[in-house]
């Protein structure tokens, strides 16, 4: 990229990874991150006020929008959503979840084992689903 | 057109006219059109064949609004918000509107608008240096023989300077892993249950795909990153050949700029 500055780092040195940098306060040269962050920001404000979840559940929701993110299907690589895509290099790569998708925020009974609970015990916990399991 | 209070002009007093030379002026006078509208020291001036009516000095003396339409303008007290006067585009001049006297014959002119470099400077400079984009919307007529790329104000360049668009580049690379782009956000004051502050992203330019990590502190970066590089390394058996971030500064606390 023109103009962009080149960053030896130790770290960077030994793996043999080229570090571009964009120029002082040019925030446009790291076009595709910003935007990138944009789009996660606006989907987590919009599920934080959705069911007016605290504010201090930020980071679960920024993990819901990279998961919901990941799934949707993108203009610019042809209306695939980045997971399909990148499986598509990888086809015998089935390493993520596939979990249907849930309300950020929704009411949730996970089941309780038979070694955690008696018969009479209740057999799930009222929960609320905040966010996907990375895996 | 009567003129009361009339009183000739000594013959010293001159004005300058558009072609910059000057004229004598023969006399001064106020003319009343109706009870609310009173044009104040109006000058004779034989030698031109239009009378001219100036905007600014009408706004002063009889506190009233203009608006001016594509074929016809509108005079209106600033007091009451009535109309008390109009005029209509002929020839491209706004003509105005006398009542008692016919309109065929133009007793009284105004040149507000004339393809005049002069009036279009003047506009910008009374519309607080509106652009000559907008300036030829509102008033096709000043610009019948001008460009708008004539124009050239050096107080707009100081006052409204922008930086050129940057291009937007469409280059994607072929394979996944390639490039990473990455950024930070953050930090924010309220922590998160967790008690993370900001958040890393890592995006594969060539699929899109996103990695967020929570971070605790700005520092986190330099420990997830290889992190996120053996990951990488181990899940899809291949290596990370570029990354490109904002502020390296942030990434690593040791670094050389080249």
């Amino acid at each position: 990229m023109l103009g962009t500055t080149l960053i030896i780092s130790p770290y960077f040195e030994k793996e043999g990874i080229i570090h571009q940098s964009s120029c002082v306060n040019t925030l446009q040269q790291n076009g595709l991150a910003e935007r990138k962050n944009r789009h996660l920001l606006e989907t987590t404000r919009a599920l934080l006020f959705q069911h007016q979840v605290l504010k201090n559940y930020w980071g679960e929701a920024v993990l819901t929008s990279m998961y919901l993110i990941n799934r949707i299907p993108s203009r610019v690589i042809g209306f695939k959503s980045p997971l399909n895509y990148l499986s598509e290099f990888f086809l015998k790569n089935n390493f993520y979840s596939k979990i249907p998708p849930r309300i950020f925020g929704c009411v949730t009974y996970v089941h309780i084992h038979k070694h955690q609970r008696d018969k009479l015990d209740a057999r799930a916990l009222k929960c609320v689903f905040i966010r996907y399991s990375i895996t | 057109m009567p003129s009361h209070q009339y009183q000739p002009c000594p013959s010293s007093k001159k004005i300058i006219v558009a072609d910059g030379s000057l004229t004598t002026v023969a006399g001064q006078g106020t003319i009343p059109l109706n009870p609310v509208f009173t044009l104040k020291r109006v000058l004779h001036v034989s030698n031109l064949t239009a009378n001219l009516l100036s905007i600014r000095k009408l706004i002063k003396d009889i506190n009233c609004s203009v608006t001016f339409f594509l074929d016809h303008c509108i005079f209106q007290d600033l007091a009451t918000g009535r109309t008390i006067g109009q005029a209509r585009v002929k020839d491209g001049l706004y003509m105005l509107e006398v009542q008692g006297s016919s309109s065929n014959s133009p007793s009284l002119s105004f040149i507000s608008v004339n393809s005049n470099k002069t009036d279009v400077w003047n506009h910008h400079c009374r519309l607080g240096h509106l652009s000559f984009k907008t300036l030829r919307n509102m008033f096709p007529s000043l610009f019948k023989n001008l460009d708008v790329e004539q124009f050239h104000c050096e107080i707009c360049e100081f006052a409204k300077h922008h930086r050129v668009p940057f291009p937007t580049s469409d280059s994607r690379s072929v394979s996944p892993f390639t490039i990473i782009h990455s950024d930070i956000w953050g930090p924010y004051n309220i922590p998160n249950i967790s008690g993370a502050k900001g958040f890393v992203t890592f995006i594969n330019d060539c699929t899109r795909m996103t990695w967020v990590y929570l971070l605790k502190r700005k520092s986190d970066v330099s420990r997830i990153l290889p992190n996120f590089t053996n990951m990488i390394r181990n899940q899809f058996r291949v290596s990370i050949k570029g990354f490109r971030t904002n502020n390296a500064r942030d990434y690593f606390n040791h670094i050389t700029i080249l």
